[in-house]
């Protein structure tokens, strides 16, 4: 029974635990995580050679190779022996996001995923062009954004204008086809609607947060909206498909403090299209499928 | 109050994660899982099982986790005979009986010890009648028998039926209709029957479906219109025999062997292979019942091949002769 109360549960004992013993030098005997940092595609590219135009072989290091590490070695010791430990961080910080006394779990779940994300998205080999845009894609952004330049200027300008490190996502509208939106998320705030309460969309010094993401169509709240339990009342369904990390720590070792804009404009270059366009084809907007999808016993929770 | 950070673990239901591979000897064709013959029926995860491909692409990013634990895993992959392990009965809690004070006393010798006022049932005998009954699956469905799988109890329905679809057999969630093998004739006389050659390949000129042109022709040894015996299955697997007693004791009347999972307080001479285990967990019974089925789908791979090379491992009802 004494051992009930010297379990972690609580997130502040969790931290402090943490701050006696730094994850490196637990020992591997002490440590039984089932967490391990994912292999990108481009793993050994990436490490050899950085991000051809955007990050050197060092900077990849520190934002990816290590901060990566550091966030998985702190999800394992937050979670190892609990209900938690197995969870995948898609599950964990929808799960955690309405609960502020497990933040700090929600903060490392939804970082590590959204590092990822971001990872998952640049393109490997140092090509002098950019990835060009699949046709289909590129057909529905001009549907949306009128083109893609005025995409690329929306979705900087959103990055260039936040104050704070975090993560701007373009995400697909799944009630409306060809829909797409830019927005941000501060620090370790997770665009999907399932995790809401935790968006950190808004700067609150200068915003209040509900002034974010508005959805202003038919259909969108009241007792007959879709996934009236996941969603906020008058939310937004959408799937992010790309994000851009703007986070110091990424860019400051290349680009210096005020390096912020630069780093974005050569971020946009170094885009790999085809995977957005895998991430935008892999959820369907159509009602049908996703009435359909709702039906699977498995509990579908994004 | 002073708190030391001792380094505890909190010990966890775990399978083994790199499990000694036991000798397979009741498996004759060590061919791994699911083997996919084309013309054989593959058993391999079917579609509505599978993960939903979409939302796992996205929820997954951001670890790469070690062997997470899922309840689906039951039925999508079930554990072989060759898999059994303590570990694994262990972990799925085959071990817990029942209260002290419900117990059978025959069934003292399956009993390891009491624990929290609770009987321990011994792993090992567990391990031991289990793989007994495995081999007795796969040999019934080795010579071509009907093979009943019984679980009538809540949330036993997908374990049924996914162990009677492994093994090419029969499944029953609901109520077992009382004299459905004693009075057959008038409770299942009507149903469709079907006979199959060899290859498991429908004759629709023998089978009295509703909607075959049956008779013209074929079945010399019937009458026209009169309705054949009734089938009776040549094994009946039952996961709550505390529930069955009626369809037990009308197996025993027609010789009809039976293998049921025999807890603490239940009667193990009711059933002829019985498996003393814990019959209350689904994850227990899914386990046996998963073990069972790829045990049968080991013996229908078995007959299938060797029809492929022209050799029947039972005698059959018609031959080639009489048509």
């Amino acid at each position: 029974m004494f051992q009930r109360f010297l379990r972690p549960q609580s997130s502040l004992r969790a931290v402090s635990a943490l701050s006696k013993r730094p994850a490196s030098a637990l020992l591997p005997s002490q440590t039984r995580g089932l967490h391990n940092v994912p292999k990108l595609t481009h793993d050994t590219q990436f490490k050899e050679n950085g991000i051809p135009e955007l990050l050197s072989p060092e900077a990849f290091d520190f934002a990816w190779t290590q901060y990566q590490t550091l966030l998985i070695d702190k999800l394992n010791l937050l979670t190892q022996d609990t209900v938690d430990a197995d969870a995948k961080p898609g599950d964990l910080l929808i799960k955690y996001s309405k609960r502020a006394e497990m933040a700090s779990v929600f903060n490392y779940a939804s970082m590590a995923h959204n590092n990822h994300f971001f990872f998952n998205c640049l393109v490997c080999c140092s090509s002098p062009t950019p990835t060009q845009i699949p046709e289909k894609f590129a057909k529905d952004i001009v549907d949306t954004c009128s083109s893609v330049e005025s995409l690329k200027l929306d979705f900087l300008a959103t990055a260039n204008a936040m104050f704070g490190p975090g993560f701007v996502w373009l995400a697909k509208n799944l009630e409306r086809e060809g829909l797409m939106h830019i927005f941000c998320t501060y620090n370790a705030g997770s665009p999907y609607p399932a995790a809401h309460a935790r968006r950190q969309a808004v700067d609150l010094a200068t915003h209040s947060p509900n002034t974010a993401l508005g959805n202003q169509y038919a259909g969108s709240m009241g007792a007959h909206a879709q996934n009236q339990k996941t969603l906020a009342p008058g939310a937004l369904d959408i799937q992010p498909i790309l994000c851009v990390n703007t986070w110091e720590h990424v860019w400051m070792m290349d680009y210096g403090i005020g390096g912020k804009a630069e780093y974005l404009e050569r971020w946009w270059d170094r885009i790999n299209w085809q995977v957005v366009f895998d991430n935008y084809n892999a959820v369907s907007s159509l009602k049908g499928a996703r009435a359909a999808a709702g039906r699977n016993r498995s509990v579908s929770m994004l | 109050m002073i708190v030391r950070q001792v380094c505890m673990r909190q010990s966890r239901q775990l399978l083994a994660l790199n499990r000694p591979r036991v000798f397979s000897r009741f498996l004759s064709t060590d061919e791994g899982r699911f083997t996919s013959i084309p013309e054989i029926r593959s058993a391999s995860e079917p579609e509505q099982y599978s993960r939903d491909a979409s939302k796992q692409k996205f929820r997954s990013l951001g670890s790469a986790v070690k062997e997470p634990y899922e309840p689906e895993d039951i039925l999508r992959n079930p554990p072989t005979p060759g898999d059994i392990t303590l570990e694994l009965l262990l972990a799925s809690q085959t071990h817990l009986g029942h209260s002290t004070s419900r117990w059978n006393p025959q069934n003292s010798s399956y009993i390891f010890g009491i624990r929290e006022g609770v009987h321990i049932i011994s792993l090992d005998v567990t391990a031991t009648h289990l793989r007994r009954a495995a081999k007795v699956v796969e040999e019934v469905a080795a010579r071509g028998g009907l093979i009943l799988f019984v679980g009538t109890r809540k949330g036993q329905k997908r374990i049924v039926v996914r162990a009677a679809e492994l093994a090419s057999g029969y499944h029953l969630f609901e109520r077992w209709i009382p004299g459905s093998l004693t009075n057959a004739q008038q409770i299942l006389g009507h149903c469709e029957m079907k006979v199959v050659n060899a290859l498991d390949e429908v004759l629709p000129q023998f089978s009295n479906g509703k909607n075959s042109t049956a008779g013209a022709g074929g079945a010399a040894e019937e009458e026209e219109g009169a309705e054949r015996p009734a089938l009776k299955p040549d094994l009946v697997v039952c996961l709550n025999p505390l529930e069955n007693v009626v369809l037990l004791h009308e197996c025993a009347l027609n010789n009809i062997p039976t293998v049921g999972i025999i807890d603490t307080d239940a009667d193990t001479t009711k059933v002829t292979y019985p498996i003393p285990a814990n019959d209350d967990s689904l994850r227990s019974v899914g386990v046996i019942a998963g073990i069972l089925g790829q045990a049968g789908y080991a013996g229908q791979l078995r007959r299938l091949r060797e029809a492929e090379h022209g050799r029947l491992t039972y005698s059959p009802t018609f031959s080639a002769k009489e048509t």
